[in-house]
């Protein structure tokens, strides 16, 4: 490997991407620009660098022109980046001595209308790329084993299907429930949209299959104390009545779902005569009392407010589904739900929509400004169409709540360092990209714990987290890029743990060394998003590819 | 010589000398040093005493290895007694902040230590760390860790000032108040009537003015009123099931009865005698420097967490100390200070109650509402809080004119300045150097008093320049009504005979300082009835000291 | 890569080689890729503002600012904005400055030691743990507190350091340095005798009365 500076050969590829950068850029002046940069020594233009040609070609200069850096200027590295560098790798070169300029994305498509201003950009950025380029260092992929089993939060159906999905594909699940049974929030419900199916029949079948499963451990009145390591090699306390077992796990799913919100001091909640589409649930579960002919629903108690600005998306559907079962139950009664929008997303759910106005359910919208008036026999409610007061009967009132965030849903996420928006809900890596995993690896999530989710849609994401955990425990090891901190200065390091406290995914620990106190970066733990480089006051750490003389031969280069 | 013990105080050079000395004789020496290190106060390294000197340097090895010297650094002296000629000294020793058996002496500690502080060493012509080393040849190092700002030391229930005040800083009231509340349950109104020593101590006086610590106080528990939040008093899940019961609802009992609910205390029983809680703060203080709604609320608050008050309950007549003491696990006396002093001039005794009022009598009247004869002149005789609030309650009632007597000038008058200034302002005739000499009287009533003028002599006991009285110059006010507003004393007439408590010649009780434990088990006093007249701050204190102590002798029985 | 990673003593460095501007764009609070990164990079950009307005530049030439990355039409307002900004205050040491250049070159070039020097990066790095869990006795700091002990360290260490870099380059008693500097002589003292004792400072020689002190050939 050539380490004097005088060696460094630097090839430069500049992507025409079809139109999408020669459309707007100068290419030929890039080019010619480009040759005249230190260290380079050879420089192509491709109609598309990305295609078989232009990777062979890349491949061919790094043999024929003994290449030792490639910079590649086109679209950008969120898609590209992988596939550039495994072709350095394969023709030989370390694929971190790969460098990609971004002339599409941040460029070219930017300054459309400005040919002359996006080329001169564009020649700052090749310089930029090409300056760190010259001092960049090979770097070696990390490899980690995984430990092949699972730790399930939450034993309510989310949790249920996602150990199931797990054990049946043969590994092994430790599943936490911090209540007495299994079962969650399906222990109270009555019967499940839009099949009708029963809660309960559910529930038992899930659990048995649960509890008889070979594969599957079930911790009861259990609670996760400490979580330490990262992904494949964590190692947790669980907390049970009969004290500490610790077990070393290779993933986590978290699954600890919602709750309802109780609606105290609101529209006058008594539990009796006005009750929650939950207690409405167990009301129907008992058959109801025969007296109920009027009943009143209302909407959105207790969300889509300042507190709660969010719409909890599955009230809707619950109101709409109780009011029919009130009314097979009573056949004379008379059910109104009050909404202010109904969301009943869904060709099922519109469906029985639809079917319940067939049936008789009564709709009367609402204006939050004007909210309905709960009274001893009566709910009084502002009749937008007949723009006047209107007195609906009541026998019972039912409230739809929101579902709220799990409580101690705040504690799990200092453990496991995993976000939590501010309604407390888990947040999911990627909204889109990655809806069942953390920005973490090796976590993973599903159900009402990331956001109210009917039974459904929990079942379809407790097989979806399970599946996205079964990746890392099929591979039984996992790589990692080797873009995160390490300890460069060895001698420089106090050992202060300042680092330690910053970093947000526990990628650092202090370790008693021959050389005193030193810090250690859990290398598969790190994200490389430098933190501690930028804080350490002993410039002990660096981050590999993004060292502080890099970054300033950037900087400088992007002034001269 | 061989029970000989020989204690050395101070380890500098001759202290360490002496030891060897003492040591080589045969005697068992301990060594005690106020500093981390022995060698004395720390030395410039340029300027360590080197072997060939003018000094010798002690062997401070020799020392440190010797099998008969025992080296006590970084200690103090606590208390040292003689009995039967052996002399036995108390040392606090006190643990370093540094371990100096990791330390391999590199600075670096000094070079990022963000606290600057003057060098003591050096007479403060320079900077150190709050983390320095001592004797650079040993190179031992420590932390300066200060107690507590100025400010939180000069509070009696030490509030953690920094923090509140940086709280409201940041935007965040209620957090501060919540802060406020840790040790001190009633912000709104101490917040509005405390003299505030904190803001006497505060250091930023020496810049412009001290923080208003007091009225943020009062600030935050407005914020909360404005903004309509009821808060709750949180009591924790474990309840406990002793009996309590606390005698007198003024600022020590509620507050020894909030901290003993904060523990887990369920059966708390306050017993008032007034109809309304509060104490001095409620019958003593006058309504425009403390509402009644806001106080009421404050202790509403203290009720809530399960606290029974029974009104109109006076021990020794409806209820026997006795019988107390019998049923209850522990008792709390916050009794407090009812009891207006004396004149001690002729005509006061035949006059009494009709047209002569002691300051508590008057002030309570009023709080309750009884009715008062407020025809023709007032004279308020003594310069504290109590003349002023009398001063200023008479003259809103509609007495002609007010007057108040003080011996003294307005420079040695013990209310607070703004006090004087406000009654001044509003009317009140403030009579400085004269004294009262007799209570006149017509038709068996008040009619007016003959006083005295005064001229300052030489400073007495207190440090006070004595009034002494001008012969020949006494003259007559008219008057209808005379509040004496001497001080005041507590009562322990309630106690009833043989009740066994040490009383001393204050009328007051001796009490344990640390706990507020009385002679008696189970017993225990604070505020007022302790300290005689003092401040309402310090009535918290002593509520909360005691409310440890009893938290600790319950659970140690 | 995180916006924490953005090093404060790179941000004096850019200022340093003749940048007009420079604009800091991470992710919303609770929304980072890097979870608390985010919180870093405003922390650290924060106390360099401070200590720009410090030294007599235009805070305003480095922005925080935060969008999302599915928010071009933000970005490009973000952008659009303080490009007119950094137009509007003008070049570097210019009238937009209250240090012209070149003094503030020299200005920025202690900044940037001070930046990248141990004690306000100690103190930077400590602002987490000191708000929200407590210092080793267990006292958690308002930001009002932390942010009155910035202010302080900023004018000590950039004192220091401008001491320093006048040491560097010749050897000086304490009345030069405090009329190069303008800082009052007793202030000036204290530093050189703090420095004595960490050990960056020496005894040159003694001039008569006046000692004369040096940079320490050996720093320990």
């Amino acid at each position: 490997m050539p380490d004097k500076k005088e060696d460094i050969r630097i090839g430069v590829f500049l992507c025409h991407c079809g139109s999408n950068i020669a459309g707007y850029l100068d290419m030929e002046e890039l080019e010619e620009f480009s040759r005249k940069l230190p260290h380079v020594t050879f420089v192509l233009r491709n109609l598309y660098t990305c295609s078989e040609g232009g990777i062979n070609e890349i491949k061919k200069a790094i043999e024929e022109q003994n290449l030792n850096r490639v910079v590649v200027a086109s679209c950008t590295p969120r898609t590209h980046e992988p596939l550039f560098r495994s072709s350095c790798g394969e023709a030989g070169l370390n694929p971190y001595l790969f460098e990609m300029v971004n002339i599409r994305d941040q460029c070219s498509w930017v300054h459309m209308k400005e040919q002359e201003a996006g080329t001169t950009k564009a020649k700052d950025l090749i310089r930029m790329g090409v300056a760190k380029a010259a001092l960049l260092e090979p770097q070696e992929p990390i490899m980690s084993e995984v430990q092949r089993r699972a730790l399930v939060l939450g034993g309510g159906i989310a949790g249920m299907t996602a150990s199931l999905a797990l054990a049946n594909r043969g590994y092994e699940v430790v599943l936490i429930e911090k209540e007495e049974s299994l079962g969650g929030m399906l222990n109270n419900l009555n019967k499940l949209s839009p099949t009708m199916t029963d809660a309960g029949a559910l529930a038992d079948e899930k659990i048995k299959a649960v509890t008889g499963h070979v594969n599957i451990t079930v911790f009861t009145k259990a609670k996760v104390t400490e979580v330490r390591g990262f992904i494949g090699k964590y190692n947790v306390d669980i907390e049970t009545e009969s004290g500490v077992t610790t077990i070393d796990i290779g993933v986590i799913v978290v699954s600890t779902g919602g709750r309802a919100f109780v609606p105290e001091g609101l529209y006058g909640y008594d539990g009796k005569r006005v009750v929650t589409q939950l207690e409405m649930e167990k009301l129907l579960k008992d058959g109801l009392d025969t007296d109920i002919k009027n009943v009143v629903m209302i909407q959105c108690v207790g969300s889509r407010n300042e507190e709660r600005p969010y719409c909890s998306r599955i009230c809707c559907q619950t109101a709409v589904k109780n009011a029919m079962l009130i009314r097979e139950q009573n056949p004379d009664s008379k059910v109104s739900i009050l909404y202010r929008d109904m969301q009943m997303y869904g060709v099922e759910n519109e469906e029985m929509f639809r079917d319940s106005k067939a049936k008789g359910v009564r709709y009367i919208n609402y204006d939050p400004a004007n909210p309905p008036q709960v009274e001893f026999d009566k709910v009084r409610v502002y009749h937008p169409l007949f723009g006047r007061d209107m007195d609906l009967p009541v026998d019972l009132v039912v409230l739809s709540t929101p579902v709220v965030s799990q409580e101690g849903a705040e504690e799990i996420s200092q453990l496991l360092r995993v976000p939590i928006d501010e309604n407390g809900f888990f947040l999911e890596g990627h909204v889109k990209l990655k809806p069942l995993d953390f920005a973490t690896d090796g976590i993973f999530l599903c159900g009402s714990a990331r956001f109210p989710a009917n039974i459904r849609e929990t079942v379809a994401q407790g097989l979806g987290a399970a599946s996205r955990a079964s990746i890392p425990l099929a591979k039984g090891s996992i790589v990692v890029e080797p873009i995160i901190s390490v300890l460069a200065d060895e001698d420089a390091c106090r050992g202060c743990g300042l680092c330690v406290a910053l970093c947000p995914y526990g990628a650092l620990e202090v370790r008693t060394t021959e050389k005193g106190r030193k810090v250690h970066v859990i290398d598969v733990a790190c994200k490389g998003c430098g933190v501690c480089a930028a804080t350490c006051y002993q410039h002990a750490l660096s981050i590999n590819s993004f060292t502080d003389n890099q970054i300033e031969a950037q900087l400088e280069a992007f002034l001269d | 010589m061989q029970d000989k013990k020989v204690l050395i105080v101070g380890g500098g050079i001759d202290g360490v000398n002496a030891a060897l000395e003492k040591a080589e004789a045969g005697a068992q020496v301990t060594i005690m040093e106020k500093f981390p290190t022995l060698g004395a106060e720390r030395i410039p390294r340029d300027r360590l005493i080197q072997p060939d000197d003018a000094f010798v340097n002690p062997d401070l090895n020799k020392v440190r290895n010797h099998d008969s010297i025992q080296v006590l650094t970084y200690s103090k002296i606590k208390k040292v007694s003689r009995d039967n000629g052996k002399v036995t000294a108390h040392i606090l020793k006190q643990s370093l902040r540094v371990d100096n058996s990791k330390c391999n002496d590199c600075k670096a500690c000094i070079k990022v230590c963000p606290v600057n502080m003057f060098d003591d060493f050096d007479e403060s012509l320079s900077f150190r760390t709050a983390v320095d080393y001592f004797n650079p040849a040993t190179g031992e190092y420590n932390i300066f860790k200060e107690d507590m700002p100025v400010c939180q030391q000069a509070c009696p229930v030490n509030l953690d000032i920094r923090t509140y005040v940086g709280q409201i800083a940041d935007g965040k009231h209620l957090d501060s108040l919540a802060t406020i509340r840790d040790r001190l349950p009633l912000p709104g109104s101490i917040g509005r009537v405390c003299p505030h020593p904190c803001e006497t101590a505060c250091n930023r006086q020496y810049i412009d003015e001290p923080i208003s610590i007091c009225f943020l106080k009062r600030y935050v528990a407005d914020v909360e009123l404005n903004k309509e939040i009821e808060p709750v008093y949180e009591t924790p899940e474990k309840k406990l099931p002793e009996k309590i019961a606390i005698i007198g609802a003024g600022p020590a009992g509620l507050t020894c009865a909030y901290h003993l609910a904060r523990q887990g205390y369920e059966n708390i029983t306050i017993y008032e005698t007034l109809p309304v809680p509060g104490g001095y703060l409620w019958v003593g203080i006058p309504e425009y420097r403390l509402p009644k709604k806001l106080l009421q609320r404050e202790v509403d608050l203290i009720a809530n967490m399960g606290i029974e008050i029974q009104y109109n309950k006076r021990i020794g007549k409806d209820v026997s100390f006795e019988d107390l003491k019998k049923n209850n696990d522990a008792v709390f006396i916050g009794a407090g200070c009812h009891l207006g002093l004396k004149l001690r001039v002729p005509g006061e005794d035949e006059y009494e109650g009709k047209g002569i009022v002691d300051c508590v009598t008057f002030l309570r009247d009023q709080a309750l509402g009884n009715p008062i004869d407020t025809k023709g002149k007032l004279i308020v005789i003594g310069g504290g809080n109590a003349a002023i609030d009398s001063a200023r309650v008479g003259w809103r009632m509609g007495f002609d004119e007010v007057y108040i007597l003080y011996r003294r000038t307005k420079k040695e008058m013990p209310a607070n300045p703004w006090e004087i200034d406000a009654a001044e302002h509003e009317g009140v005739i403030i009579q400085y150097l004269a004294a009262p000499v007799e209570i006149l009287g017509k038709d068996g009533r008040v009619s007016g008093m003959k006083c005295i003028k005064m001229e300052l002599g030489e400073p007495d006991a207190s440090g006070r320049r004595r009034p002494v009285p001008i012969e020949g110059s006494e003259y007559v006010i008219d008057a209808e009504t005379i509040v004496p507003a001497l001080s005041q004393a507590a009562n322990l007439e309630f106690l009833g005979e043989d009740h066994g408590l040490d009383i001393n010649r204050w009328n007051t009780f001796d009490i344990d300082e640390e706990t507020g434990a009385t002679n008696i088990q189970g017993v225990f006093a604070g505020g007022d009835v302790v300290t005689g007249p003092d401040i309402a701050i310090r009535a918290v204190a002593a509520g909360k000291k005691a409310a440890e102590g009893i938290h600790e002798y319950l659970r140690s029985k | 890569m995180c916006t924490g990673r953005v090093d404060p003593a790179l941000v004096a460095k850019a200022f340093k080689k003749g940048i007009d501007g420079l604009m800091v764009v991470g992710c919303y609070f609770g929304d980072c890729h890097y979870i608390t990164g985010n919180h870093q990079a405003k922390a650290k950009m924060d106390m360099t503002r401070k200590l720009f307005k410090f030294i007599g530049l235009n805070e305003d030439r480095l922005a925080f600012r935060q969008c999302s990355s599915g928010e071009a039409s933000v970005f490009v307002e973000l952008v659009s904005e303080f490009d007119q900004k950094i137009l509007d205050i003008g070049p570097l040491g210019g009238d937009g400055d209250t240090v012209k250049a070149p003094e503030i070159f020299k200005k920025l070039e202690a900044a940037e030691a001070v930046l990248a020097g141990e004690k306000i990066r100690w103190i930077i790095g400590k602002r987490t743990p000191f708000l929200e869990t407590g210092n080793m006795y267990g006292e958690v700091f308002t930001e009002h507190e932390f942010n009155r002990a910035i202010d302080m360290i900023i004018v000590e260490e950039m004192e220091v350091q401008e001491i320093l870099a006048r040491l560097k380059e010749t050897a000086r008693s304490v009345k030069d340095l405090a009329n190069d500097l303008t800082i009052p002589p007793a202030r000036v003292f204290r530093y050189i005798s703090a420095l004595k004792r960490k050990g960056m400072v020496a005894l040159d020689t003694v001039a008569g009365q006046t000692p004369i002190f040096q940079i320490a050939r050996q720093e320990v």
